[in-house]
């Protein structure tokens, strides 16, 4: 018997998987080699009642909705409303090209905690091809200006490529200068569309320590936060001399775990995972959390890792990455894989 | 003939002086005040040259009796030195006495640099006799005398350790020489200023901080022999005693665990003992000789098995707070690797003292082990991204133009996009 209820944190709902950007470094698992089902989105009613269904079974606060390009389902405020009405905070994940002025007045008025936007970098053309969409920097600096002036919660998030690593520092100063309250600063994390282009995207632990350097740097000289996200491994990257900066790693097995519903409910263990532990519809949160495929996924460390004095904490980087790229849980990230020979493990 | 023994002869001689005058019946007084003026004066100049020989050779002066700091170079002092140098005689091999010193001054040098780091244990009546007597080797090991003794295959070793000597001295009088800036004293925490916050909001908490900071340098003999003045002192003592305090009532207030403070209070009454040994700056020149004390493994063991029974309770207790943590875990380690070197364990001449020293190593390293893996490093969440600006709305704003003038002279923005940015950068109501 359990003498209180148990409870997860947050969950991610993918709304849908269309985009209307390309993005060549995108995880999106229905985007990789191996197959995923594709999924035509429930209507709205339907949708509404999954996420009732799940916030009450998991008693989850926060929703971070997600896609594909979530502003491309017309029911989008209609969703966001219900979470706000249900008390459930909602932040927004989007590439701000649908971010019109109408919208953020419809969503404005509380209804959405944290707005993420891509700022991949501050020279237009880096932006535009990288998002894979002409015009792409222009909407996003014009829906990060909009927000602001809304006074909403926004967050650029930077995904660190070979193809925008060097224009970093002027793209968080840009950020910056627009208002943002936080970055998420992001190394490229291999998966879905981008498991194809690793060797174009991957930038190495030298060039992204500089990276980190100067994170370090700006975050000192303007106060904004700046969040490494996508695990760092501290055998490549020496973490702990960064004041100024947040790291995360894998949450996997803890209430923070970024456990994920695609559009017709499937749930899966994060969102750069493409196990899929079963349907939210038709079963328990917690049975899908507490099952074998869930506890593999948890519980799944490289080789390369044992004896490691963080081993439980960092996980061995992103395994979902892994899983994504080699098919493997227990194969090594492809970032720590491709520069394993440079990892110096911390000692006791 | 040493000087000490030179100023008791004078004095003794003086004494004599007196008890002959007084023996054949002069009468000092009356001699004083009548006779011929010549007659007084030259009384008066013998009594004062008496007591100023007197005084000098009064009290075990290591100041009277350390010598003289080596003249830095280029300096007159030094070219002095250079002329009553003779010329460099080449042995055919350098002698034993030669590389004894050599060897010594490396020993000393390896201590040295330990000090300049603030690592390990430091004697402060050490600091003072290493500094010292690494400073007279300089001076003569500089001279042809010395280096009359050193092969010319030996000389460049020999060279270079007296260089790296000399560089340490010189880094260490500057890092010794740094004003005394104590932090803000700290005030006897009450229950009402710690209810309801958290830990690193407390007045009491930063106190401890910033003390736990300047004292530990003070401890680690990074302020030189002498950091203070006596009421320097007192007040520092004072200060750590209501910090010790303190640590009482953040404890009775739930702001950490009975493991968290015991192991605090430790490390404070460590750091408290090692600031009562050194001396004030007034006491600089009454510095009796004291036999020099070298720090012992077995000290390391004592400290951890002291440390050991709430650091295993800290290991197993649901909540750590990680400032707390880092603070206690640094002396802990710090043993730990003392008594994981070899040339350490080597000095327990038992091999029951040797094997209590590992067990306890390895009790320690295991539960600062579990420690360490829950506080470093955290996990955050993926979608929580921490957005609490560092700086005051206004400075940011101003900062927020100052960045957007720079990207529309290099025309980034479309101007729509850089008018709306530039009003809100200019708002003083933009705050989310």
């Amino acid at each position: 018997m359990t003498l209180l209820p148990r409870r997860h944190d947050s969950l991610v709902f993918e709304v849908t998987q269309r985009c209307n950007h390309a993005c060549a470094h995108c995880y999106n698992a229905w985007k990789n080699a191996r197959p995923y089902p594709a999924a035509e989105e429930l209507g709205t009613a339907e949708t509404l009642a999954m996420l009732g269904k799940v916030l009450d079974e998991s008693g989850a606060h926060l929703v971070s909705l997600s896609g594909g390009e979530p502003m491309l389902r017309k029911d989008i405020f209609e969703i966001a409303e219900y979470l706000a009405a249900r008390g459930v905070a909602a932040n927004l994940i989007t590439n701000g090209s649908l971010v019109t002025e109408d919208a953020i007045a419809r969503l404005a008025p509380e209804k959405i905690s944290v707005w993420e936007l891509p700022l991949l970098s501050a020279d237009r053309a880096v932006h535009d091809r990288m998002s894979g969409a002409p015009g792409a920097f222009d909407r996003v600096t014009m829906a990060l200006a909009n927000l602001k002036a809304a006074r909403q919660r926004v967050v650029t998030v930077f995904v660190a490529t070979r193809a925008n690593i060097a224009t970093w520092p002027e793209t968080a100063e840009l950020a910056f200068a627009l208002g943002a309250d936080g970055i998420m600063l992001n190394r490229f994390n291999p998966g879905g569309e981008g498991s194809r282009h690793i060797e174009q995207l991957q930038a190495s632990p030298e060039e992204l320590s500089r990276v980190l350097d100067q994170a370090e740097a700006i975050s000192e000289k303007y106060g904004i936060p700046i969040s490494c996200s996508i695990a760092m491994p501290p055998c490549l990257f020496r973490t702990a001399r960064y004041k100024h900066l947040t790291f995360g790693f894998c949450a996997a097995g803890t209430e923070r775990a970024y456990y994920t519903i695609d559009p017709v409910g499937n749930l899966r263990p994060c969102n750069h995972s493409p196990t899929i532990l079963g349907n939210v519809r038709e079963m328990n949160f917690w049975d899908l959390v507490d099952s074998r495929a869930a506890h593999d996924f948890t519980a799944a460390r490289p080789e390369f890792c044992a004896g490691c004095r963080l081993e439980t904490t960092c996980l061995g980087g992103c395994k979902a990455a892994a899983e994504a790229c080699c098919g493997d849980l227990q194969a090594m990230d492809p970032f720590l894989a491709a520069f394993a020979g440079q990892a110096v493990k911390p000692a006791m | 003939m040493p000087q000490r023994a030179v100023n008791l002869v004078l004095a003794l001689a003086g004494v004599a002086a007196v008890a002959l005058l007084y023996v054949i019946g002069a009468d000092l007084a009356r001699a004083a005040q009548r006779g011929p003026r010549w007659k007084r004066c030259l009384l008066s100049a013998g009594l004062a040259l008496l007591a100023a020989v007197g005084i000098s050779a009064t009290g075990c002066s290591a100041g009277g009796n350390a010598p003289a700091a080596a003249p830095e170079a280029g300096t007159a002092a030094a070219a002095a030195d250079a002329a009553k140098d003779a010329p460099r005689v080449s042995p055919a091999a350098t002698t034993e006495y030669a590389r004894t010193r050599i060897r010594e001054l490396e020993k000393r040098l390896a201590h040295l640099e330990k000090m300049e780091a603030g690592a390990d244990e430091v004697n402060p009546l050490w600091i003072d006799a290493l500094a010292t007597s690494t400073q007279v080797d300089v001076r003569f090991m500089n001279k042809n005398e010395f280096l009359s003794q050193v092969s010319d295959a030996d000389l460049p070793h020999a060279r270079a350790a007296i260089d790296r000597a000399a560089a340490v001295l010189k880094r260490l009088e500057a890092m010794w020489a740094r004003p005394y800036q104590a932090p803000e004293s700290p005030r006897p925490a009450s229950p009402e200023s710690l209810a309801g916050k958290r830990l690193e909001e407390t007045d009491a908490w930063k106190n401890l901080t910033a003390l736990w900071a300047f004292g530990g340098e003070i401890a680690a003999g990074r302020r030189g022999p002498f950091p203070f003045n006596t009421r320097q002192q007192e007040q520092l003592l004072a200060d750590l005693q209501i910090v010790r305090k303190n640590v009482a009532a953040m404890e009775n207030a739930g702001l950490f665990s009975a493991a968290e403070a015991g192991l605090l209070g430790l490390n404070l009454d460590a750091m408290i003992t090692r600031i009562q040994q050194f001396r004030p700056e007034e006491l600089r020149m009454a510095t009796c000789y004291q036999p020099v004390r070298m720090v012992s493994p077995n000290e390391s063991v004592e400290r951890l098995a002291a440390r050991l029974p709430l650091l295993e309770k800290l290991a197993a207790s649901k909540t750590l707070h990680r400032e707390v943590v880092e603070k206690v875990l640094v002396s802990i380690e710090t043993d730990i690797l003392t008594l994981s070197k070899e040339e350490s364990l080597k000095e327990f001449a038992k091999a029951e003292e040797r094997q209590k020293a590992e067990k306890t190593r390895d009790a320690a390293k295991a539960a600062a082990k579990r420690i360490r893996e829950r506080i470093v490093p955290q996990r955050t969440c993926y979608y929580l991204v921490p957005v609490e600006p560092a700086k005051p709305a206004k400075e940011q704003s101003r900062a927020r133009q100052e960045a957007l003038e720079k990207f529309a002279a290099a025309d980034t923005l479309r101007p729509d996009v850089l008018r709306q940015a530039a009003a809100n950068a200019r708002s003083p109501e933009n705050k989310t």
